[in-house]
């Protein structure tokens, strides 16, 4: 009989995948890997997506590289990567042929079609946890279709009425997308687990961080005057009132036991032993200049040049371990301040006992700090539904967590939103939300805000208005007669 | 037959030779032919801030051929005409063969180059094309032009001397005078016919530019040379505020008598709702829009009056655009700020021009007095003596004091953890002296039982009684 | 009316009786063969035809008339044209063959160290590229029949060993599928080029068929061969690095400029020592390889049998392989000779020791001014950078990885195969075959460190601790055949039929078993990974020839295969051919330096199917490892994923068109032929990029694209001189292909840059797919140079048109050569006078280039100092003094064209030892004797093109002993 079915033990049919409650639960735990991980061995091998590199193919890695390569907070140290182009996101010069973004791209749609082979396999299940299975799956789709939204504006469009095949799919605009996926998270919101139900999945205050960001940033999706703060403001409330609370220790939210850290409303899992992988957590601690690892990562004066020399956030790997704080040369290790706030030591200074090359940091997508400075961005921004004073309340709380006064308290002049984004910056830089928050206060592009090397000069210049959306990749375009090109590309308009 | 067998292994020999066949290199031309960068149209060209927006010129130049297809950069330069572009300033850089400037840009680059605005200037374009570090740059011919510059900063300049505030220090005693047009100044300040000079200054220094009375070619005649060897202005008029117009390219100097310009608060966050004449606190003037003063405030409303009247001006909490979080709107009806930070002295500021409120973080500290010489040594929160809050260190009291008894001041309402004893001073009033030996070196009244109007320095150190 | 004839045949070199020579009554099936002693006896038709044809001997046909003995002197064949050629399924006279065939045995047979059976075919045969991977023990070989056909799927030829199609994939623990056969064993290679030849093979036949047929038993009294070979292997060359002193003083030079981050800190790392760490890793290797066979017929069953042991040692120390191996073939005749048994048994053992070739680079890379023992270390007393602190993504020391590895795979392989048949007795003409048979190996292997090795570590918060390893690995690969068809041959007047049809059925089943952990236990990760795949064919062939001059074969082959679904699962693959014998033709007959010519053309279609992944159309899901999970609440679950599949993949078919022609000229002295041909192949299984969104990956394997390949081959024989005393034998080959990618997407768009290949760097290819260009082109930048042809460090062609920088855009990349020769040459020649032999073989290649990735990642002078440790430099970093990496300057991709030299043979023949007891031949061979190229890396022959650290392929000199007796 010709009619082989596989014989591998890890191998099953898609008929006996789901064969038993566990099976539903690891292809769940799949969904939320594609983030993270690159496929099916740890730390590489078996890989998701095929690239010319699966270290690189981590969804973080990627996300990270765009939102935070782009701006003042960080800078490669290796220009031959990515076919010599990755540079391109220091210069603002990146282009459709790039390769960064056509794996952050692939790795956008991988995760929406493994997930919406998930809903398909948990729809109309009455099992109460496939139910909720089913509802995270659709907020893993939203999530991953949101990073499409903030990098590439529009994308291919498919949900679980596609099945996988040999079909061109159809293109989807920025502002039918951000309906998209406004729509599909208010559908889901209620159904979504209460807060903190289980660490590592998505609950309802990740729903309502996803649709505040959503919202907070809706003038940037949708166009001036398409404002949405109010809605960020409701989100937000949800959001501060639940449980979670500042970690006492600012740093505690970026170290190997940062799963116990009570202010993390969502983050992606690792684990130095069992959970491997060359993800944007295991560069930013192994490849931070400074600490005696591959040096790939610095940061800029710009980011340096924000703190006040007292400031507790401010982890720094300066001149007495050789760096030296402006870069001359981008690809000078040595020049460059490292960033030690992430790390892979407990909060008590406990080095874990992996004995891997891997980390246990999990990557805090969502955390309230997060959420306190968007709220008080929503309320300077006029929504309503939230007060001034709330607002500098919290920034304070943000601003004295750590014990040491020294940064001292704002008042509700100093409230400004200047301020709010030089603040973001030192609550949540090398967090992956840079490229974002510049892009809505209008200091990505042109020469509103200059920093080393924006531009492709040390000095920094203004870069095209085009460059606060990424071209969608020439490859796609190449294979999907129905994807047109953002305005300002070659081939776009 | 043996030749023609061999024959086929003669065959081998073009084929090597074919394979050593080297390509064409892209080869970097040895000498480099330098472009030309086209003449503006134009030999003379005025600029003006309402042009700003425009487009000054387009300039084009021709390629430069390196020998292969490179990526050139072109940097377009200009500098001092007779400068030989030892220190050009870069206007653009481009790919492309030509590239627009805007009136605002060339400006900019004007005044960067340190030329004088409104003064016209000779100046030349050239372009420089570059391909890479390790390659020299290839430099176009120049073309020329005659420019004039507009001002786009106009940065104040300063009165010194102790016919205004005093002969330093910078910056305490300069007097700021603002301008909002190229060369033109203008502010109020206070004029003392004390025989006293003064001069004006382009910077927060005594160097390097300074005007004095000859530079001038008109000056009002409330002003005279101060013949004292720097040829200072000495004002002779008569003691008062004035509105002083300084032009620097007219030469002129002009000074109109005014009011001195107020600024008052009132109201139950500070001593009450009036009446006038009483209740008020009149602000310090500083300079034109901007007052200062350092007062108690409670947890009440108060707003700001422009003359010591309740008509006709008087400024709200919605009047401003930023207001220190210290206040809030305090909702009845007026609109009065509210003070809701700790009671206690503050300093304020108010800033008209750009309306903004802005107070002190901490209280004022407070003083007590406290000891046998007064209502006993103690128990505290009820036998001290509260001094009031004058200026920043300065306090005074008026309270009955006991003949040949001691006492001291204390930094709180404690004995802890700060006091100030007879050694702290450094200038005392007679009617006080050191009381040694009783091992806190308190301070002896040694007047007459009785009240006594105290005043304290605690920067300068100095007890007076008035 | 019968009579009787009998006689004696002898061969004309030198009188001797000649054993095993068929002799045939012509038009019929009846025969014998000749006894040890050369003699016959047969009873025959009177006024028939005798034929008398024996391997390497031309036949002959002598009409009997009124004799009843006939001695026969068989001449030494140099008419290559009438041997017996073996072909799918069947065995052809060459001089009735249709399509592309070309065969080589013993006597052409390259000499030296040779452990794999390809490496015999090194530069042979027109049309056949054999790449040895490098120079290690045993290390694999890729073979290329026309430049192969697929993009994705294997390039492969299918590889018949006695009529078993092998496996190709490699089992773990041995570098080389063909290393546990013994070239020893091998008769003949017989290379199936077009498609009227291999289209019997269908499924596989793409890229061509290699039969290999291994030596059979020769009827009469035993006899016995020895031989046995000594030989030594040398490196050919060292990568030219500075010495210690050199080092030094460049180093000094760059702290004083600053370059590189040289400061104080670094100039105190620097040793006083002078290492040169090449000369520390390699050796002078000794190898030897013995072989005992015994060949003849016990009880009228002849058999051979023999026994092969070989040691070879590599030249990079702790490396080598040994193997045993075991051949055994009886062939016994039953029921009056209607019943022919070919049972075949070959067994071998092989244990390979792969070390650790990542010490080749360390060793041109590790700082010349470090000792290679440092008695402070804590590294089991090894020199060790991070025993001055560096930790982290240092330079191993050589000398440890070599020592401290042990890396050691054991395959045992046994092919077995029973090919039977069966004549029938009442219609004689009507053969049924049967081919039964069973490849088993099986293979274990370990590679482990201990954790007092520094190369191996880890380094968590500036704390570094070392690993070590212990991997482990086993598999299986198993493939069991079954050929059942049947052969009808008859001759009516001038027409000759020769049908044949049957059906086979082959599975394949795969099964890999690998652990890997720290030398301690930790960090476990199994994995195990069997797979197997059915094929099954039904097939046909028919051969006709009127008049012995007009000749057609035509095919055909329906295969299924496991692979695919139902619906696309079977392929239908004919093939047409037609021969004209011109020479036969009267208008020729007094042409007469003209002794042979025939010309063939053909047509036919053949399949592939042989990509890795073996359910490609399955929808299936794949669990993770247990270092690949993922975490909820403090639990760790193993994550399920569907795969990417494509439920319509089908065939990958190819048509060939060739066009042959076989000359032989001055009475065969020359003989030759040529060939053109044309392959279109198309429905490319590829694996291939597809739109976002469309399948559970951004690649899938699907029918995408098409590639056209052409060529010319020609191969030429000669004898220039024969006489009594003095015979000169010349070959020349000569191949010329050219290979283009014609379709690349359902939809080709000058966007769409191609497909990456050839990685170098991180996300960094070298290489790339793209319409119009052959597979694996190098992409890259285009140098500028200055006017002394120096390359300016940066400067690169503005190829795109687009304002803007150069690098950075890859729109400015292009494609510059690529990997594959455009033409290839071997020579050889073999001169025997009196009892001494010289012959030599040797290969041009012309238009391979080489992109030299040894000198683009390291000569720099940035490289020299970096994450606090010291590294080497190529001397020629002078030739570009760049500072920073220039990896994508096609500067780097270089002619390798070269002429190399691969075998020099001298060798001494004694006869008549002992009362003609023995014979024995001694030998003196250079192996790699030189080398001529402008390319200057090691070796300009690279597998791929990419020159990193390959294992170089040492110079060989080897004394040898043939006995027979
Ligand atoms: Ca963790
Ligand atoms: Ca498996």
């Amino acid at each position: 009989d010709l009619d082989l079915q596989p014989i591998d033990p890890d191998v099953t049919t898609s008929r006996s995948a789901y064969n038993s409650p566990e099976a539903y639960k690891q292809g769940l735990a799949k969904l939320y890997a594609s983030f993270i991980l690159t496929g099916q061995q740890g730390p590489a091998g078996n890989s998701d997506i095929t690239t010319s590199d699966e270290g690189n193919s981590s969804f973080l890695r990627q996300m990270w590289n765009m939102e935070e390569l782009t701006t003042d907070e960080a800078v490669w140290s290796y220009p031959n990567d990515f076919g010599g182009t990755i540079f391109n996101l220091h210069y603002h010069s990146w282009l459709p042929t790039d390769g960064i973004g056509a794996f952050a791209y692939a790795r956008i749609m991988n995760s929406v079609v493994l997930a919406n082979e998930y809903i398909r396999a948990t729809a109309g299940s009455s099992d109460p946890d496939l139910q909720l299975y089913n509802t995270e799956a659709r907020f893993i789709r939203a999530l991953s279709y949101f990073y499409g939204l903030n990098l590439f504006g529009k994308m291919p469009f498919v949900t679980e009425a596609n099945l996988p095949g040999a079909f061109l799919p159809e293109e989807i605009i920025r502002t039918d997308l951000f309906e998209y996926i406004e729509s599909e998270l208010l559908a889901i919101q209620d159904e979504m687990g209460e807060p903190k139900f289980e660490y590592g999945r998505a609950d309802k205050a990740a729903c309502s961080m996803l649709l505040a960001k959503l919202y907070l940033n809706a003038e940037v999706y949708l166009g001036a005057g398409n404002e949405r703060y109010t809605q960020a403001i409701t989100e937000l409330n949800k959001v501060i009132t639940g449980p979670y609370s500042l970690a006492p220790n600012y740093l505690n939210n970026f170290l190997a036991d940062n799963n116990t850290s009570p202010e993390l409303i969502f983050s992606f899992n690792s684990d130095g032993r069992y959970s491997q992988s060359y993800s944007a957590v295991w560069t930013i601690i192994k490849g931070n200049a400074g600490n005696g690892g591959f040096s790939g990562l610095r940061t800029t004066s710009a980011l340096v040049g924000k703190f006040a020399p007292t400031d507790p956030r401010a982890h720094f790997l300066k001149e007495d371990v050789g760096q030296s704080l402006e870069i001359e040369a981008v690809n000078n290790t040595k020049q460059g301040y490292g960033v030690n706030k992430f790390r892979n030591v407990t909060s008590t200074g406990q080095i874990p006992d992996d004995g891997t090359d891997f980390i246990d940091t999990d990557y805090p997508l969502f955390r309230l700090g997060d959420a306190y400075l968007m709220y008080a961005e929503a309320v300077l921004r006029g929504g309503t539904g939230g007060d001034i004073n709330t607002a500098v309340g919290y920034i304070n709380q943000l601003r004295n967590r750590s014990g040491d006064p020294a940064i001292g308290n704002i008042t509700s002049g100093q409230l400004t939103l200047d301020f709010i984004l030089d603040e973001r910056a030192r609550e949540l830089y090398w967090e992956g939300h840079r490229r974002t928050d510049l892009i809505r206060f209008g200091q990505f592009t042109g020469d509103t805000y200059l920093w080393p090397w924006k531009g492709g000069v040390s000095e920094g210049i203004a870069s095209e208005p085009f460059r606060s959306l990424f071209p969608i990749p020439a490859d796609d375009r190449a294979l999907n007669p129905n994807l047109t090109q953002n305005a300002g590309y070659p081939g776009g308009n | 037959m043996k030749n023609k067998f061999l024959m086929f292994f003669m065959l081998l020999g073009p084929f090597w030779i074919s394979g050593c066949e080297d390509r064409e290199l892209a080869t970097l031309s040895e000498s480099v032919t330098a472009n030309t960068l086209s003449a503006l149209d134009g030999s003379n060209f005025v600029l003006t801030k309402d042009d700003e927006a425009e487009d000054f010129q387009t300039f084009t130049w021709t390629a430069v051929d390196f020998g292969f297809p490179a990526s050139v950069n072109y940097t377009l330069q200009v500098d001092r005409a007779s400068n030989s572009f030892e220190a050009p300033f870069d206007l653009a850089s481009t790919n492309e063969l030509s590239v627009t400037v805007k009136v605002s840009e060339m400006n900019e680059a004007l005044l960067a180059l340190g030329f004088t605005p409104q003064e016209a200037v000779s100046v030349a374009f050239r372009v420089v094309a570059s391909i890479g570090s390790d390659v020299p740059p290839i430099v176009s011919s120049a073309s020329n032009a005659e420019l004039t510059p507009y001002a786009t900063a106009f940065p104040p300049i300063y009165g010194m001397g102790a016919g205004l505030k005093g002969w330093g220090p910078w910056p305490d005693n300069a007097v700021e005078f603002q301008s909002e047009e190229f060369n033109k100044f203008q502010t109020i300040t206070l004029l003392t016919n004390n025989g006293e000079a003064f001069r004006f200054f382009a910077q927060l220094d005594w160097n390097p530019v300074s005007y004095n009375y000859p530079f001038f070619t008109t000056v009002s005649p409330l002003f005279e040379n101060a013949g004292d060897g720097d040829s200072n202005f000495k004002f002779v008029g008569a003691t008062g505020y004035y509105s002083i117009s300084v032009d620097l390219t007219a030469k002129t100097v002009t000074a109109e008598p005014t009011e001195e310009p107020a600024l008052y608060m009132m109201g139950a966050a500070i001593n009450g709702w009036g009446p006038w004449s009483d209740k008020e606190v009149k602000m310090t003037y500083i300079k034109p829009g901007v007052f200062e003063t350092t007062t108690n405030f409670q947890v009440e409303a108060f707003r700001f009056f422009a003359q010591a009247a309740w008509e006709p001006i008087s400024y709200n909490y919605p009047f401003f655009e930023s207001v220190d979080s210290k206040f809030e709107n305090a909702a009845d009806g007026d609109s009065n700020l509210k003070f809701v930070g700790e009671p206690g002295a503050y300093k304020i500021t108010v800033n008209l021009n750009e309306k903004t409120v802005v107070i002190g973080d901490q209280p004022v500290p407070k003083l007590f007095m406290m000891g046998g010489a007064l209502n006993g040594w103690g128990p505290w929160n009820d036998k001290e003596v509260e001094l009031t809050y004058v200026s920043p260190g300065v306090y005074t009291a008026t309270a009955t004091f006991i003949s040949g008894e001691i006492f001291r001041f204390f930094g709180q309402a404690d004995w802890n953890p700060t006091s100030y004893n007879y050694n702290y001073f450094t200038t005392v009033d007679p009617l006080f002296e050191l009381n040694p030996g009783d091992g806190d070196n308190n301070l002896k009244y040694v007047g007459a039982t009785g009240a006594v109007n105290i005043r304290v320095n605690l920067t300068t150190k100095v007890i007076t009684v008035e | 009316q019968e009579v009787r004839v009998s006689g004696r045949v002898t061969s004309s070199d030198d009188g001797s009786p000649l054993p095993g020579v068929n002799i045939a009554e012509k038009g019929t099936s009846n025969g014998t063969i000749s006894d040890t002693n050369g003699n016959y006896g047969l009873a025959v038709k009177s006024g028939s035809t005798l034929i008398f044809s024996f391997v390497g001997y031309a036949s002959q046909e002598v009409e009997i008339g009124g004799r009843t003995t006939i001695d026969i002197v068989l001449e030494t064949d140099i008419l290559a044209l009438s041997e017996i050629v073996v072909v799918g399924y069947g065995q052809q006279e060459k001089k009735d063959i249709t399509g592309a065939v070309t065969d080589i045995s013993t006597k052409d047979f390259n000499r030296g160290v040779i452990t794999s059976p390809q490496d015999l075919l090194v530069g042979k045969l027109a049309g056949v590229s054999v790449t040895t991977a490098s120079g290690a023990p045993g290390s694999n070989a890729t073979i290329r029949i026309r430049s192969g056909s697929s993009l994705n799927a294997s390039n492969d030829p299918l590889i018949v060993i006695d009529g078993f199609p092998v496996e190709r994939s490699v089992i773990s623990g041995i570098s080389n599928p063909l290393a546990s056969i013994n070239p020893n064993d091998i008769e003949t290679f017989t290379v199936l080029k077009d498609a009227s030849a291999t289209a019997i093979y269908g499924n596989r036949a793409s890229n061509g068929v290699i039969i290999i047929t291994t030596k059979r038993g020769k009827a009469g009294k035993p006899v016995f061969n020895f031989n046995t070979a000594l030989s030594f292997s040398t490196p050919i060359k060292y990568y030219d690095v500075l010495s210690g002193d050199e080092y030094r003083t460049l180093v000094n030079e760059l702290a004083v400029d600053g370059i590189s981050g040289i400061n104080q800190t670094a100039l105190d790392k620097l040793g006083t020592a002078n290492t040169d760490w090449q000369r520390e890793i390699y050796r002078t290797a000794v190898s030897s390889d013995n072989n005992l066979s015994a060949s003849g017929s016990i009880k009228n069953i002849p058999f051979r049998a023999s026994y092969g042991y070989t040691t070879q040692q590599g030249i990079l120390r702790n490396t080598d392989l040994q193997r045993h191996s075991l051949n055994l073939s009886v062939t016994p005749l039953f029921l009056d000779n209607h019943l022919k048994v070919n049972l075949n048994v070959k067994g071998s053992n092989v244990v390979n020791n792969f070390g650790e070739q990542g010490a080749i680079g360390s060793a041109v890379t590790f700082d010349p001014t470090q000792p290679v023992r440092d008695p402070d270390s804590a590294f089991d007393g090894y020199f060790s950078w991070a025993n001055l602190g560096a930790g982290q993504g240092g330079t191993s020391n050589p000398v440890a990885q070599l020592e401290q590895t042990d890396n050691v795979g054991t395959v045992n392989r046994i092919l077995t195969n029973a090919e039977i048949e069966y004549k029938f007795h009442m219609l004689p003409e009507l053969k049924l075959n049967v081919n039964a048979g069973l490849d088993y190996s099986e293979s274990d292997g370990y590679n482990r460190v201990p954790i007092t090795a520094e190369f191996l570590r880890v380094t968590n918060s500036g704390v570094t601790t070392t690993t070590g390893r212990d991997n482990t690995y086993s598999g299986v690969n198993r493939s069991a055949l079954l050929d059942v068809y049947l052969n009808y041959a008859k001759e009516i007047g001038i027409q000759k039929f020769d049908v044949t049809a049957g059906f086979g059925e082959q599975t394949f089943l795969r099964e890999r078993f690998s652990s890997s952990a720290f030398a301690d236990g930790t960090n476990l990760r199994e994995a195990s990974d069997p797979s197997e795949n059915y094929l099954r064919s039904f097939f046909g062939r028919l051969n006709y020839s009127l008049n012995d001059k007009y000749l057609i074969t035509a095919t055909i082959r329906n295969d299924l295969s496991s692979r695919f679904s139902k619906d696309n699962r079977s392929g239908l693959f004919p093939s047409i051919a037609v021969g004209w014998r011109i020479k036969d033709e009267a208008f020729l007959a007094n042409v007469n330096f003209l002794s042979d010519l025939k010309v063939r053309a053909s047509y036919g279609i053949t399949g592939q199917q042989d990509i890795a992944n073996d359910y490609p159309a399955l929808a299936l899901y794949t669990a993770s490892d247990s270092l690949a999970t993922y975490e909820f609440g403090g639990v760790n679950y193993v994550t399920l994923r569907p795969e990417e599949y494509d439920a319509n993949i089908k065939w990958e078919t190819t048509a060939t068109y060739n066009l042959g022609v076989d000359f032989g000229m001055f009475e065969n002295r020359l003989t030759g032929s040529v060939e053109l041909y044309r392959k279109n192949t198309d429905d490319l299984l590829s694996n291939i990029q597809v739109p976002a969104g469309s399948n559970f990956s951004n690649f899938l394997d699907t029918n995408i694209g098409s590639i056209e390949s052409k060529g010319v081959e020609v191969s030429l024989q000669g004898v220039p001189i024969s006489n009594g005393k003095l015979t000169w034998n010349a070959g020349l080959n000569f191949t010329y292909a050219t290979n283009e990618i014609t379709k690349l997407l359902l939809v080709d768009n000058p966007d769409f840059l191609g497909l990456e290949r050839g990685n170098v760097g991180v996300a960094q290819n070298i290489q790339n797919h793209q319409v119009g260009y052959a597979p694996f082109s190098f992409f890259t930048f285009q140098q500028v140079y200055d006017a002394a042809g120096k390359p300016i460090e940066g400067l690169f062609v503005n190829r795109s048109g687009d304002p803007t920088a150069v690098v950075g855009n890859n729109r400015n990349k292009y494609r510059y050569q690529k990997p594959v020769a455009d033409y290839l040459i071997g020579v050889n020649s073999r001169v025997s006078y009196v009892n001494w032999d010289f012959a030599f073989s040797g290969r041009l290649s012309l238009g391979n280039y080489v992109y030299n990735n040894n000198l683009s990642g390291r000569a720099f002078y940035n490289n020299i100092y970096g994450l606090d440790h010291f590294r080497n430099v190529p001397r020629s970093i002078y030739d570009t003094d760049f500072v920073n990496q220039q990896q994508l300057s096609d500067y780097y991709v270089q002619d390798a064209s070269f002429f190399k030299m691969d075998n020099m043979s001298l060798g001494y023949t004694l006869n008549d030892l002992f009362a003609s007891k023995l014979k024995a031949r001694f030998s003196l061979t250079v192996q790699n004797a030189f080398i001529v190229t402008k390319y200057d890396g090691i070796d300009p022959e690279v597998d791929g093109g990419i020159d990193n650290n390959i294992y170089p392929r040492p110079r060989v000199f080897l004394l040898g002993v043939n006995l027979d007796f």
